[in-house]
């Protein structure tokens, strides 16, 4: 028969096993999910590291840490500064960046080139399908086949590497029918490249093909409008002073575009909501677009405008030869910083991005000044970027 | 006698047993106070931890602004050479550092000198180019900063009968964050 001294030892022991145990179990949990979020951290810090040392270098890299662990990430362009949101909190991203989470993204560098300065900017995506559907068709065609040239040239090429960026069609020769991908050499950049294919005789009908998550239907026609379409991006072909509106599924409103990084941040944005509910990616990245586009490019306007004056000012004038460098500085200096409506005051304007007219006017200054910094280049007045 | 016997036995056996009841209540409390020592340590060791990454994170912070001040064509001819005409234009502004801290956030620094071994000279609207020297938002506060060589493109470097020619000197650049 158990006596009452074992008996106790049997509770005690247990009593206290348990105590222990308890106690164990609860700080583990704890631990872990604090270990979890420490990685959760370190993993975006290195991804913020990636993309700096690929906007600093332009060697294209891929990253697929986010695989590792569970992650709901927003990329929020629009707050002061911008920040990467996740369920750890908040970091800061100052380096321009067109973003699409995924497991596995490939980094890659371009830039839009206005001559006297360069923007670049930086672009994380995963497997990417950007399915075009032209519809106009006679005069309107060879536009339409121009802008999905322009559009194209801004994406990635990832020849070689993983993730892919892939392009192809839809709608022909049926709506159903969604064509082979190609990546951006052979859809854009080699001799026998798709879109360098004659098309007159190719006609297609709106795109009734269902697109995965990773696929963007990008629809170009003049007909657009927000209840044209029911998936992806739907673009007016631009008027003739180069500026156009898109239109995205869900959304009510028009954006216009100036530039085809533009309708490149709506197309990798897409037509999903945002976190909040209240707007689409897609509309997002493209406020984010022109609100860092504008930022940098009024400061390097303004620099670029006064340095022209200050060597205006101080080239000896008793050298004939540099009189023609003078006038083109003295062009040049106007056009981006003194006026009339320079390209800093234009930019300035909060409504740039919106308001046809201050943006044709933006145009117009950005093609003189492109044109005047090509001549002093020419001229050997100048060094080319 | 024989009861006496019997107590001292059932005595003893009683006082055997508290013992081990205390044995086992002494082991109990030695892991406890390990357990508890362990989840303390563990504890401390992450608060120091944030510690040393506060530390890189600023470090870091400041190896990006470098980065970028080398690379930002706002300042640079090419990668590791800056412009002084860009320079020169952005310093003379009064709101110079306002205008970066737009684009850069705030609690940096970021100086220029050329190493032509004069004392340094500011570089202003009219004495440039016979000038070496570039600031931006520098205040007397405590800071982490980063020294990295660099080039400094002289637009106006050499002044001939013909024209004008550039010329590149070194120089240093360091780039700071306040703590």
């Amino acid at each position: 028969m158990i006596s009452i001294y074992q008996l106790f030892k049997i509770i005690f022991g247990l009593v206290a096993s348990g105590f222990i145990l308890y106690f164990l179990i609860h700080y583990t949990g704890i631990y872990i999910t604090m270990q979890e979020d420490v990685m959760r951290v370190l993993i975006i810090q290195n991804f913020r590291k990636a993309t700096q040392d690929v906007y600093f270098t332009g060697n294209p890299i891929n990253f697929s840490d986010f695989g590792r662990l569970d992650f709901t990430l927003y990329f929020d362009g629009q707050a002061e500064p911008p920040v990467m949101r996740s369920e750890v909190g908040e970091m800061v991203f100052l380096t321009p960046m067109f973003f699409s989470p995924s497991d596995e993204v490939f980094i890659d560098r371009n830039h839009l080139d206005h001559g006297w300065f360069k923007f670049y900017f930086v672009e994380a995506l995963p497997e990417f399908f950007i399915i075009f559907n032209p519809l106009d068709t006679g005069l309107w065609q060879d536009t339409d086949w121009d802008l999905m040239k322009n559009i194209t040239a801004l994406f990635p090429s990832t020849i070689g590497r993983t993730p892919k960026v892939r392009f192809g069609f839809c709608g022909y020769p049926d709506e159903d029918n969604l064509s082979d991908t190609w990546e951006r050499y052979d859809f854009l950049d080699s001799p026998s490249a798709v879109l360098k294919q004659s098309h007159a005789a190719t006609t297609f009908s709106r795109c009734n093909a269902s697109m995965s998550w990773n696929q963007r239907l990008v629809t170009i026609s003049q007909s657009c409008l927000p209840d044209f379409i029911t998936q992806g991006i739907c673009i007016q072909p631009p008027d003739i002073y180069g500026i156009g509106f898109a239109y995205i599924n869900g959304s009510d409103s028009s954006y216009m575009y100036k530039d085809s990084l533009d309708l490149v941040a709506m197309i990798i944005g897409g037509d999903e909501r945002d976190i909040y509910g209240i707007s689409t990616l897609g509309e997002n990245l493209y406020e984010y677009k022109n609100k860092i586009w504008r930022e940098r490019v009024r400061l390097a306007s303004m620099i670029t405008g006064r340095r022209a004056q200050l060597i205006e000012t101080k080239l000896p004038a008793d050298i004939t030869e540099l009189n023609e460098c003078k006038t083109l500085y003295a062009s040049l200096k106007n056009t981006l910083y003194f006026g009339p409506e320079p390209v800093y005051d234009l930019l300035s304007q909060q409504d740039y991005y919106t308001s046809h007219n201050t943006a044709r006017d933006l145009l117009e200054r950005l093609a003189e000044a492109k044109s005047v910094y090509q001549d002093l280049v020419n001229k050997g007045c100048e060094y080319a970027l | 006698m024989l009861c006496n016997r019997e107590h001292i036995l059932k005595s003893t056996r009683r006082v055997s047993g508290q013992i081990s009841i205390l044995e086992y209540a002494l082991l109990t409390f030695f892991v406890m106070v390990v357990i508890i020592g362990l989840i303390i340590f563990l504890s401390y060791w992450q608060v120091t931890q944030l510690g040393v990454e506060e530390t890189r994170t600023r470090m870091d912070r400041a190896l990006f602004l470098t980065k970028h001040f080398l690379n930002s064509q706002q300042f640079v001819k090419r990668d590791s050479m800056f412009d002084d005409g860009k320079l020169t234009a952005l310093f003379s502004l009064p709101n110079a550092c306002e205008e970066l801290q737009e684009v850069f956030g705030l609690d940096w620094f970021a100086e220029i000198r050329v190493l032509d071994g004069n004392a340094p000279k500011e570089c202003t609207w009219t004495n440039y180019p016979d000038c070496n020297y570039w600031s931006f938002c520098v205040e007397d506060k405590s800071n982490r900063s980063y020294d990295v060589p660099t080039n400094i493109y002289r637009r106006i470097g050499y002044t001939l009968t013909t024209g004008v020619l550039g010329r590149t000197d070194i120089g240093i650049l360091r780039v700071g964050v306040y703590v």
